[in-house]
Order: C-alpha cells, then sequence, then structure tokens
C-alpha cells in the first residue's frame, strides 16, 4: 500500500465529516475508485460504520428516572442540613474559596462553639433586675418636668457635704430628703 | 422548550426540581453513553443515576461556557471511566473457578427475556466487540454513531482538536472492523 493508499484510509472517518473540503473529498473518491485495495478497505470500514449507526438505542429501564429523581431531592434536603451543620464553611464553599477539610471541621466547632458561649451568657449571666418604674412606665412631659423640679428643689435644701471623706461618699442624701 | 441553562441557573438557585427536569430530558442520552461504555444494564442505570448526582452536586462549577448536555456528557463519561476502573480491579482478584462461575451466571441474565436488551445476536456481537475496545475509542464511537455528536462537539467534550477526535474514531472503526471479524462465527 502506498503512502497515498495509507492517507486515504486513515483519513476514512474524515470523509463523513465537513472537516475535509470538496476537492479532498473528491481526490479521495477518485482514488477509491482506482484502488481497489483502497477500495475494499473503506467499504469494509464503511460497513462497520454503517453497522454501528443501525445499532438500537438503549432502553433505560423503568424507573429510573424517578429513582435519580428522588436521590435529588434527598440530596437537596441533606445540603440543607449540611448548611447548619457549617454556614461559614458552606459560604466559603458559594465563594468558590475551596477551603481544605480541616479547616471546615475547625470552623464548625468554633462556630458551635461561640454559639454555646452566647446562649450560656444569655441564659445564665443576663441582668434579671426589672428596671424603674420610671422607665417602663415612661410619664407624660408635663409629669416629668414638675417631678424634676420637685428634686432639684428638695436637694438643694437637704444636701449635706462631709469633708472628712470626699473621695468615698462625697454626697449622702437619703429619700427623705427629697420630701 | 425552555433552555437547559435557564433549569441550570434555577438549580444555582436551589431549586431541585429545576435538575429533575434536567434528568428528564437527558437520561436516556446518559444511560446509552453508559450502556455502550460498561456494557450491561445494571451497570449502566447505576452509572448513570450516579453521573446525575454528581452533576448535581457540582452544578455550581457550571460555566455556561458549553451546553449543559455537552457538560453532562463529560460528567457521565467520568463516572463510567471510574466503573470500569472499579470493574477491572474486582475482576482482577476473581479466581478463575469464580470468574468461570460468574461468566455462567452472565451467559444466564442475558438469555433472561426481561434483562435482553440487546434483542439480537449481531447486536450482542457488536456490543462485545465495542466493550473490548479501548476507552478512548469507545467513547468516541459512542459519541459520534450512537449519541449523534458532532466532531467539533466531540472535540469540546474530550477537551482535543477535531483531528485527534478523526484520527481515533478511524483506529476504532479500524479495530472494530477486524474485531467483529475475528468474532464472527466460522
Amino acid at each position: 500500500m502506498s503512502l497515498d493508499c495509507k492517507q486515504v484510509i486513515e483519513d476514512f472517518s474524515l470523509h463523513q465529516d465537513p472537516a475535509l473540503t470538496h476537492q479532498e473529498k473528491l481526490e479521495r473518491r477518485q482514488h477509491l475508485i482506482e484502488c481497489e485495495v483502497c477500495r475494499n478497505e473503506y467499504e469494509q470500514m464503511l460497513h462497520t460504520a454503517v453497522v454501528l449507526e443501525s445499532l438500537p438505542e438503549p432502553v433505560p429501564p423503568p424507573g429510573l428516572v424517578e429513582r435519580i429523581q428522588t436521590q435529588i431531592r434527598q440530596t437537596h434536603r441533606r445540603s440543607i442540613w449540611d448548611f447548619l451543620a457549617n454556614p461559614i464553611a458552606r459560604i466559603l464553599v458559594a465563594m468558590k474559596l475551596g477551603p481544605h477539610p480541616t479547616f471546615v471541621n475547625y470552623t464548625a466547632m468554633l462556630f458551635y462553639l461561640m454559639l454555646t458561649a452566647f446562649m450560656v451568657k444569655l441564659t445564665f449571666f443576663s441582668s434579671t433586675e426589672t428596671p424603674p418604674v420610671a422607665l417602663t412606665h415612661a410619664p407624660s412631659p408635663h409629669v416629668r418636668l414638675v417631678r424634676l423640679a420637685d428634686v432639684k428643689h428638695g436637694s438643694l435644701k437637704s444636701v449635706r457635704i462631709e469633708k472628712e471623706k470626699p473621695s468615698e461618699v462625697p454626697i449622702q442624701s437619703t429619700p427623705s430628703d427629697f420630701h | 422548550m425552555i433552555p437547559d441553562e435557564i433549569y441550570v441557573q434555577k438549580t444555582i438557585e436551589g431549586d431541585a426540581e429545576a435538575f429533575n427536569e434536567l434528568v428528564q430530558r437527558h437520561h436516556a442520552r446518559i444511560y446509552g453513553l453508559a450502556y455502550r461504555m460498561l456494557g450491561n444494564p445494571d451497570d449502566a442505570s447505576d452509572a448513570a443515576q450516579e453521573a446525575f448526582l454528581e452533576a448535581y452536586k457540582s452544578i455550581q462549577s457550571f460555566q455556561f461556557q458549553s451546553k449543559f448536555v455537552t457538560w453532562m456528557y463529560r460528567v457521565g463519561i467520568n463516572v463510567c471511566q471510574q466503573y470500569k476502573r472499579k470493574s477491572d480491579a474486582r475482576n482482577r482478584t476473581l479466581t478463575s473457578y469464580t470468574k468461570d462461575l460468574r461468566d455462567r451466571e452472565g451467559q444466564y441474565v442475558n438469555h433472561c427475556p426481561d434483562r435482553l436488551l440487546l434483542k439480537t445476536e449481531r447486536d450482542q456481537l457488536i456490543q462485545h466487540a465495542i466493550s473490548q475496545l479501548p476507552s478512548k475509542q469507545q467513547i468516541v464511537i459512542t459519541l459520534f454513531y450512537m449519541q449523534q455528536l458532532k466532531y467539533r462537539e466531540i472535540a469540546e467534550l474530550l477537551d482535543c482538536s477535531e483531528g485527534t477526535v478523526a484520527s481515533r474514531l478511524n483506529t476504532a472503526v479500524r479495530n472494530l472492523k477486524s474485531k467483529l471479524e475475528s468474532l464472527q462465527p466460522h
């Protein structure tokens, strides 16, 4: 088989694709007409190609789509739980930062440690004292003015200054002084 | 018809049902590809299922630069190649005795009417010859002759030139021709 023959057979698949120009196709066709060896080889390959094209399309088994769709739904639900398991890592993944699994684990631990500390503080260390009545039931502006005036006046009359220990108790006053 | 890319966008935004619409549209193609690459319906079903699951998990990496189906084919090919590697490793561990048993069992399974996919002996012969080809040749043959993809699409999918696709296809057809000749009953 000459070089031309080899090339014609090697380019067999190109005959079926518009990659070759019209001129190139004509040249190859002419060669096939003239060369019996190439023609036989070409015909056999063409037969193989035709056989391949005529193969029946495999039919998916019944229930395959439903099986895939159910699994997709399950994965979707699981991904929501995954987000709750470690929101920081999920956000990093969403930002396409691709964190290392160890980093993901540590951020998860840190996140839940901080969350626990916050909950403990909120539960056990928050102030339980009731705020003064004056703050919870704010009086109208008019009443407040009157009360302030009373206090001012009363404090002016009854304030005692102790010179011995000014830093500890500079001003001593009793609730009765204001009345 | 709503383009696939709209459903892909919805999936990225968290709508799993949008992806299920894509499953409905493309499952037959991916199953067909898996069947031609793996050679039996059970493995093909599992591989198709795994391919769609893999695609759903990594849908964020879809760049909208190619068609969804091209990207899906790529995922399918990767999954099938993994399957083949696992299957080869499994076969290597089989003793000749168990292998013989398995072959006989396979023959029985192939004759069960409910599992019979390739109806004629000729189709079985061709499928057997295809499964004996190297993986890359199987892929181009399946994509070109059975999935009717263009050279350009196959080249994009396999990340190679159209010339490489043509050459691979040529070699595949030649190999298949000689295999069919040797397999044909005399």
